[in-house]
């Protein structure tokens, strides 16, 4: 019997021992070991977060220079530190860590051309956030395993001489020989190595001509020399563009603007949910004319906006509070207030009033970029099946934009290598109305033979710009004429917009904030992040937006140089 | 030498024959319900001669004559003394239930009772009566204000939905509060395994709703961890430990019973808004009938007439009828109300008891159904287990339990909402804010063509919450099966030793599902998972208990414990419904991994934790009592130099009522305790923290071409190989007295907990890569009292009224975050959230303030509105000063009547719900004159910086809703002082008297009335939005004190009755 008791025992205490070795229980059985690292796929979330962070700023930029609407109405809470949030974790955390990861792999590789488009991307969405924020961890910044949880900020100026080099080190990565085939997925160009050198070479001149102000004499050798190489976009199949598609679900791929306004249909709603701003559409369809009505003077009105209603019948005091208010004392004459004309249903810059019912009565985006509607006069509401069905573009930088710099840089510069201000100028208008009026074809979207403007309209459009530049009587209200119009063309990038404002002053009659004559100074750079600045010791001390100009370090202009 | 010993015995038996003269009969019944009571000991006072109560509660006494006086006394019962020559009294003994007894027994780990006297810590022990009979299914909610120290809070009134359970405070910054839940013995899961963050809602339960009330013996709460330390690291959030009645095992002798009980309750909302009588929907006086906001014109009589809102073009079609129609601009009164239904809760419950002469046993089953006021919402709960107990013949014994339990809970979701519709599909987004103005009951809320949503709002743009209730749903349905398995061997009275294996798996399978034609996913959702959690818990013990010298004892417990834990999920979410109504994968035409928040569905993990402990106990003259003792811990989470801990504890108790003579015979004090002790436990991190991975994601995007876009990406977690376990520290001293003949009873806790070196998730900025780290930092301080008194104000047989009250504060510290985080995010958003800061108490709400000038004077923009702060900080504290519980029972023969009610003082809330109905203008708060312009009290700053008050005149309209509901409001403008008063519970019993019952089947017959959340009044709340401050808008989580349109709570009214034959 005693001896049965301990055999039962000793299984007890067997059965007890039969655990596992717990070292086991260290690996991760829901992912895989990072030795596994794919530079293509790594180079995917590179390109993903890469838009991410271009979405996020275009839009912001777009907001402050009334492209997009902005509520506020008091700069200094327009945003709030956790708005940009978002955007530094998808530069950081996104795009700059897996970038620093694959850059080694990449080269051990051979994987040239993969290590030349990340670097493409960091510099830029390094120089973006310079632009917005101002002094950035770079250096210390997205190691990758460093014991590094506090990185230092350097000087924007630092910031930006490592975008160039970066820009460099890439170009000199796509010319090298022996590279492994490119990457399987390149969102931008579909392959192509020489088009990612063009790029490179094109964002050197943007970020070089963006200090001017601060290093003219720097800039103005370098840019010379890029602009007499000439290896810079200026064909749209040059256009360096991230392309969405009509995929609209699991996952949504398609433009962040046309998922955002064209999406309540299939519940009978029919509604937008972003306001355009009132002043961008009086400035394309209004302002030129003279009339002071909606005009068809600028052939890309149809293209830029899609109209649900095509007059303001349905305008009352339910569905446009601001129409039974009084003009704000403060508004000059020549400014819109609250109704543009035709049925172009927008939102006065700083308006915070409560959001009537207006869904399915407001402006939305059209087919360019977003790949919408295209205005037809149809008036009537959107839904998820109009337009181009979102497979749109970011317009990141555009053949046009090319001109409009370098006629700013024949203007301010003196550099006229690629042509006069006033040439360029022209060049860039051009540019601009083709790829606008070519790009509903590339999303299948038919434009009516009737509307597709006339050459002769084109001709109008350019003329009356060229007209006006030529009465011009002084380089400030040239360049005013020039920076107005890469403004209206950059439709879709509020990032150039809004670093051309702070840099030009351009447009110089930007419709005042709504609510109140005194609203603070424009945002010169934005908050930082609170992720940044609570959890990173050696972050700055946070901004004072609004009450401080807070000038990045290319803006030398005044402090109450913009409103 | 045979011969003699059995001629001997003889000889003294027939002599015991001749002596014995008389045989005194008698009978022991409860005297509150004059039911038998079994086991109680008879003694003759002076002699060692004694009997004990059979199960008919009679006994049989032999004595050599009718003289002397008989000692009848029962562990729970006041003693009673008696003549032995008083027949009368001895046929109908009545004991009186002493409800804090003096030598009341707890259950320790292994099933080992001892006396509560002998312990150095604090115990809280809720018995059966308290738990039955309940109109609410989850243990945690029952137990609501029954414990000193305990803090539950629903996280809605939503039937099923989770239950936050916190024993004593929250001790860590970013780790689980959720203590450990023990069920006969062995751990039983009391996790919430929400698949989505709270701002999908809080309908995901809590998994201890899977216990049922009706089947618990008693329930106790071990809150120190010098209490807490033997049961691992997991019992650091204190242990709460339940007993069932199948896992009460052997009382032998008790005769087989079986109680049958059936309650039936209503479960209405136990409180609504009063709406504007005077205005409706609109902005700036405009008859907007359209609008969100209820700022609109005043009503007339006759109403004005407006356009019909579905007269609409884009309802044209659907709704011919109301092409050119008017609508009358008037109060569409009980709008709100009659959107809530009157919900039933029903619950049967048998039990089945009876033993043998060395086994006993037991069987439940019990059947809820709780259907909810929200349309949509249900609980449904089958519970059976069985258990018992067998003595077997070769000095083992066996005991154990097996459980099934099923339970489905399903109801609409309800998200976050900040007053401008929720942040996903919601019962409660829009609803409570319906503009007067708006015939929520009255308009069609579907389209006939094809069944989708319909509302006022000309984009359509609210969902209906009619629509909402019938097609979007949740839904959370567990299979369950838990038990254990023990076999104790005796090898002698003093030494045994023990196997036990303890078993609890669930499946889960949740779906969170929306049919196509709302508002949120337009193309419909269906998303189903299914998780199973195991527990698979193994201990050896040894028990030793012996007396060194007559004064001294010593009880020895020591043990390997091994425990291991695994989980599964798997799941998959569809979208694009095919044809409306039918909610299977097949009727969806795209299907993913991932959840409707992006998170990856499919997930396991497994862990194991070894422990080996030993526990010491020496009493001394049953007056001193010493335990020592301490645990060895290792874990499978941490690399291995890192993988184990040790952790001790100690305790002393001291009685000097026992142990003074002169306090002994002391009528004024009948006992007294002193304890005072120091315990410790551990924390282990999350699994996985220690060893870098790769993130892999398929199908991120799909470009034009048609490719899916997959990614490898570094994880977002920094991981930490240095990692190591924390150690928690608590003193604790407390006394328990009883005075003025056990009338008052007093039980005092004062504790100091300090968890330092935590193991937090510390937040990293992403400019290093990496978003979270875990790593070792951080200290909580806790210091709190816990008080229970008790006074006996009328004791007699046939009245008897006590008055209970529970008294708890507790304060906390934040130290030792790393100078490089200004502040560790505790749950919520990141711009208004609870946070863990340096020098301030856990949990403190920030959020962003109005800007004050520097005399604190709220400052007012240029446009007339308040200016709000643009960084956050600091709001309030959501830590009530403290929580007063007060219990009154009285009975009266067969009648008792029981009140509870709970009482707490401050502890700063963010309430949208609040803030929202005012901004809104929906509720009788904003009934005055709209006509008036309204000037915010503040100061405006000049250019010099100078602070001139406040002359800018706005709108009514602008001044509440610019300065709560629009974007960018200060946040302050939704912080109330939470405190609140309520009437808990209340119930009125009525038991048959026994003599009514004698020729009956049955042994018992009650009969109750009672309800919960009878009545509440948060006075610092906007007077007619009646909010309720017992919510959380968090769900089940760390973080106390914001809510976001969680819903109104329930009221619970109803009857029980109850039969045991």
């Amino acid at each position: 019997m005693k001896y049965n008791k301990l055999i039962i025992l000793f299984f007890l205490l067997s059965s007890l021992a039969a655990c596992k070795k717990l070292d086991s229980g260290l690996i991760n059985p829901n992912s895989v070991d990072p030795s596994q690292a794919n530079v293509d796929l790594l180079l995917n979330t590179a390109q993903l977060s890469f838009t991410g962070v271009y979405t996020t700023a275009s839009d912001i930029g777009g907001q402050l220079t009334r492209q997009q609407i902005m509520y506020g109405p008091i700069y200094n809470n327009v945003y709030s530190p956790e708005t940009f949030d978002g955007i530094w974790g998808t530069a950081y955390n996104g795009a700059i860590v897996n970038i620093n990861t694959l850059l080694p792999l990449a080269l051990q590789q051979k994987k040239f051309i993969q290590a030349g488009m990340a670097q493409v991307l960091k510099a830029y969405i390094l120089g973006t956030l310079v632009d917005y924020f101002g002094d950035i961890p770079n250096a210390e910044a997205g190691l990758g395993g460093s014991e590094n949880l506090n990185p230092k900020a350097d000087a924007g100026a630092a910031v930006y001489k490592n975008v160039i080099e970066l820009l460099d080190s890439a170009i000199s990565n796509f010319g090298k020989s022996g590279a492994a085939p490119g990457p399987p997925n390149d969102l931008f160009y579909g392959g192509g190595k020489a088009k990612w050198a063009t790029a490179a070479k094109t964002l050197q001149l943007k970020f070089l001509m963006q200090t001017r102000l601060v290093d003219a004499a720097n800039v103005t050798a370098k840019a010379t020399a890029l602009i007499t190489a000439n290896d810079l976009i200026n064909a749209s199949s040059g256009n360096f563009v991230f392309k969405y598609s009509t995929v609209n679900n699991a996952p949504d791929s398609r433009h962040p603007h046309y998922a955002a306004n064209y999406n309540n249909a299939s519940a009978g709603s029919n509604s937008a949910n972003d306001f355009i701003g009132n002043y961008f559409m009086w400035a394309i369809g209004v302002e030129k004319s003279g009339s002071g009505s909606v005009t068809s003077l600028d052939p890309r009105r149809r293209f830029y906006f899609y109209r649900q209603r095509t007059n303001f019948a349905d305008v009352n005091s339910e569905t446009c509070t601001c129409s039974i208010e009084p003009r704000p004392a403060h508004y000059p004459a020549d400014i819109p207030f609250c109704l543009v004309g035709a049925g172009y249903w927008g939102r006065d810059h700083g308006d915070n009033s409560g959001i009537p019912p207006d869904g399915n009565l407001r402006t939305t985006w059209g087919v360019y970029p977003a790949a919408g509607e295209f205005d037809a006069s149809q008036g009537t509401s959107v839904n998820n099946t109009r337009g181009g069905k979102g497979a749109g573009i970011d317009p990141i930088w555009m053949s046009f934009y090319t001109s409009f710099l370098e006629a700013e840089a024949a203007l301010k510069l003196n550099i006229t290598v690629a042509g006069t201000p006033r040439a360029l100028l022209e060049k860039g208008m051009r540019g601009s109305i083709s790829t606008v009026l070519a790009f509903p074809s590339t999303v299948n979207v038919i434009v009516p033979a009737a509307n597709i403007p006339s050459p002769a309209a084109i001709e109008a459009y350019v003329a009356k710009v060229l007209s006006n530049y030529d009465a011009a009587v002084s380089d400030a209200e040239r360049l005013d004429i020039i920076m107005k119009e890469y403004y209206l063309a950059a439709w879709g990038n509020g990032i150039e917009a809004y670093n051309n404002y702070r840099r030009t002053g351009s447009p110089n009659n930007m419709q005042p904030v709504k609510s109140t004559p005194n609203p603070g100074f424009f945002l010169r750079s934005v908050f930082y992040p609170s992720v940044y600045v609570n959890r990173n010791i050696n972050a700055p001390a946070q901004k004072d937006p609004g009450n401080v100009a807070n000038k990045v370090f290319w803006d030398n202009n005044p402090d109450n140089f913009i409103k | 030498m045979r011969k003699i010993a059995v001629i001997l015995s003889v000889l003294l038996c027939s002599t015991a024959a001749v002596f014995a003269q008389v045989t005194i009969k008698g009978k022991v019944m409860d005297s509150k319900d004059g039911s038998p009571l079994s086991g109680a000991t008879i003694k003759l006072k002076g002699s060692t001669q004694g009997t004990s109560s059979g199960a008919d509660g009679s006994f049989f006494l032999d004595l050599p004559k009718k003289e002397g006086v008989l000692e009848i006394s029962l562990v729970g019962f006041s003693s009673q003394d008696i003549k032995v020559s008083n027949a009368g009294a001895l046929a109908n003994i009545n004991l009186n239930q002493d409800l804090k007894a003096l030598n009341e027994v707890v259950v320790t780990a292994f099933g080992v009772k001892r006396e509560k006297k002998a312990l150095g810590y604090s115990v809280s022990v809720v018995q059966k009566k308290d738990l039955e009979l309940r109109p609410e299914g989850d243990i945690a909610r029952v137990l609501q204000g029954k414990a000193a120290g305990v803090n539950i809070l629903n996280s809605s009134g939503i039937s099923g939905s989770g239950t936050n359970i916190t024993v004593r405070a929250v001790n860590t910054i970013t780790g689980s509060s959720t203590p450990l839940f023990i069920v006969d013995g062995v751990p039983f899961d009391g996790g919430t395994n929400a698949n989505t963050g709270f701002t999908y809602g809080n309908q995901t339960s809590s998994r201890f709703l899977d216990l049922d009330p009706n089947n618990i013996e008693n329930v106790s709460v071990l809150k120190g961890l010098s209490a807490t330390t033997i049961y691992g690291e997991l019992g650091r959030n204190g242990v709460i430990l339940i007993t069932t009645k199948n896992g009460g095992g052997a009382k032998a002798n008790k005769k087989s019973e079986i109680t049958v009980s059936q309650s039936y309750f209503s479960n209405t909302v136990a409180n609504l808004p009063e709406y504007n009588t005077k205005y409706g929907g609109g902005f700036d006086l405009s008859n907007g009938v359209t609008f969100f906001s209820n700022w609109g014109g005043a009503f007339t009589d006759p109403p004005v007439l407006v356009n019909h809102p579905y007269g609409r073009a884009s309802l044209n079609a659907a709704f011919p009828e109301y092409i050119g129609a008017k609508y009358e601009y008037k109060q569409y009164k009980n709008s709100v109300k009659n959107f809530f239904r009157n919900g039933t809760v029903n619950n049967t419950s048998v039990n089945i008891s009876g033993s043998g002469a060395n086994s006993s046993f037991s069987g439940n089953f019990s059947y809820l159904d709780d259907i909810g006021f929200l349309i949509g919402n249900e609980l449904k709960k089958l519970s059976f287990g069985v258990g018992g107990s067998a003595k077997l013949a070769n000095n083992f014994t066996l005991t154990g339990t097996a459980n099934y339990v099923s339970t489905q809970v399903k109801s609409p979701p309800t998200s976050t909402s900040f007053g401008s519709s929720a942040s996903n599909a919601s019962a409660f987004g829009d609803v409570l804010y319906t503009p007067t103005s708006v015939d929520l009951m009255g308009l069609p809320y579907k389209n006939p063509l094809d069944q989708s949503h319909v509302y006022y709002r000309g984009n359509n743009g609210i969902q209906n919450p009619r629509w909402t209730v019938e097609n979007s749903f949740t839904g959370d349905d567990v299979s369950r099966v838990f038990g254990n398995l023990q076999l104790k061997y005796d090898f002698t009275k003093k030494l045994n030793l023990l196997y036990r294996v303890g078993f609890d798996n669930y499946t889960e399978k949740q779906l969170y599902a929306q049919n196509k034609g709302g508002a949120y996913t337009p193309d419909g959702i269906y998303r189903t998972s299914s998780l199973s959690n195991t527990i698979y818990d193994q201990t050896l013990a040894t028990n030793y208990q012996t007396d060194l010298n007559p004064d001294l004892k010593l009880t020895v417990e020591a043990g390997v414990n091994v425990r291991n834990d695994k989980f599964e999920q798997t799941g998959i979410t569809s979208s694009k419904q095919l044809v409306f109504g039918l909610l299977t994968h097949g009727n969806f035409i795209d299907h993913q991994s991932r959840g409707e928040d992006g998170g990856e569905l499919e997930y396991k993990s497994e862990r194991q934790s070894v422990g080996a402990f030993a526990f010491t106990s020496f009493g001394y003259k049953e007056a001193l009592f010493l335990n020592v003792g301490g645990r060895q811990s290792w874990t499978s989470v941490l690399e291995s130099d890192n993988n184990h801990i040790f952790y001790p504890s100690v305790n002393l108790a001291y009685i000097p009522t026992s142990s003074i003579a002169s306090l002994r015979e002391s009528k004024a004090i009948n006992y007294l305790k002193f304890r005072v002790a120091y315990g410790t436990s551990a924390e282990f991190p999350g699994v996985y923290s220690t060893r870098p991975t790769l993130g892999i994601s398929t199908k991120v995007f799909v470009d034009g071409g048609g490719t899916s876009i997959n990614t490898n990406f570094v994880p977002s977690r920094l991981p930490n190989k240095d990692l190591k376990p924390a150690l928690l520290k608590e003193y604790e001293f407390g006394t328990e007295a009883k005075f003025f003949d056990n009338r008052v009873s007093l039980d005092l806790s004062l504790y100091m907990r300090n968890t330092k070196n935590q193991i937090l998730q510390r937040d990293l900025d992403p400019s290093t890569g990496y978003n979270v780290q875990t790593i070792n930092a951080g200290n909580v301080e806790n210091k709190g009292i816990e008080l229970t008194l008790g006074y006996a104000i009328i004791r007699n047989s046939k009245w008897q009224w006590k008055l209970d009250g529970l008294f708890t504060k507790n304060t906390s510290l934040v130290s030792a975050i790393p100078d490089d985080l200004k502040q560790v995010r505790t749950a919520g958003f990141t711009n208004l959230g609870t946070f863990a800061i340096n020098g301030h108490p856990l949990g403190v709400i920030q959020g962003k303030a109005f800007q004050r000038d520097a005399a604190g004077k709220r400052i007012v923009s240029a446009t007339g509105d308040y200016l709000p702060a643009n960084a956050i900080s600091i709001l309030g504290d959501p830590t009530p000063d403290y929580k007063l519980t007060g219990i009154s029972n009285l009975s009266y023969k067969s009648f008792s009547f029981r009140v509870q009610m709970d009482y707490t003082k401050g502890g700063d809330f963010y309430s949208a719900t609040s803030s929202v109905l005012l901004g809104r203008g929906v509720t009788r708060d904003t009934e005055f004159d709209r006509a008036l312009p309204y000037i915010l009290p503040g100061v405006n700053v000049d250019a010099t910086g100078k602070s001139i008050p406040n002359n800018i005149q706005i709108s009514a309209t602008q001044a509440y809703f610019n300065n709560t509901v629009a974007g960018g409001a200060a946040d302050e403008a939704g912080i109330f002082d939470g405190t609140n008063i309520r009437i808990r519970e209340a119930s009125l019993s009525y038991s048959l008297p026994r003599s009514l019952l004698q020729h009956s089947p049955f042994g018992a017959v009650s009969f109750t009335v009672s309800g919960t959340n009878l009545w509440y009044y948060a006075p610092n709340f906007p007077k007619y939005v009646h909010f309720d401050p017992e919510t959380s808008g968090l769900g089940v989580s760390n973080g106390r004190g914001l809510e976001f349109f969680t819903g109104p709570s329930s009221r619970r009214i109803g009857a029980s009755l109850r039969i045991t034959f």
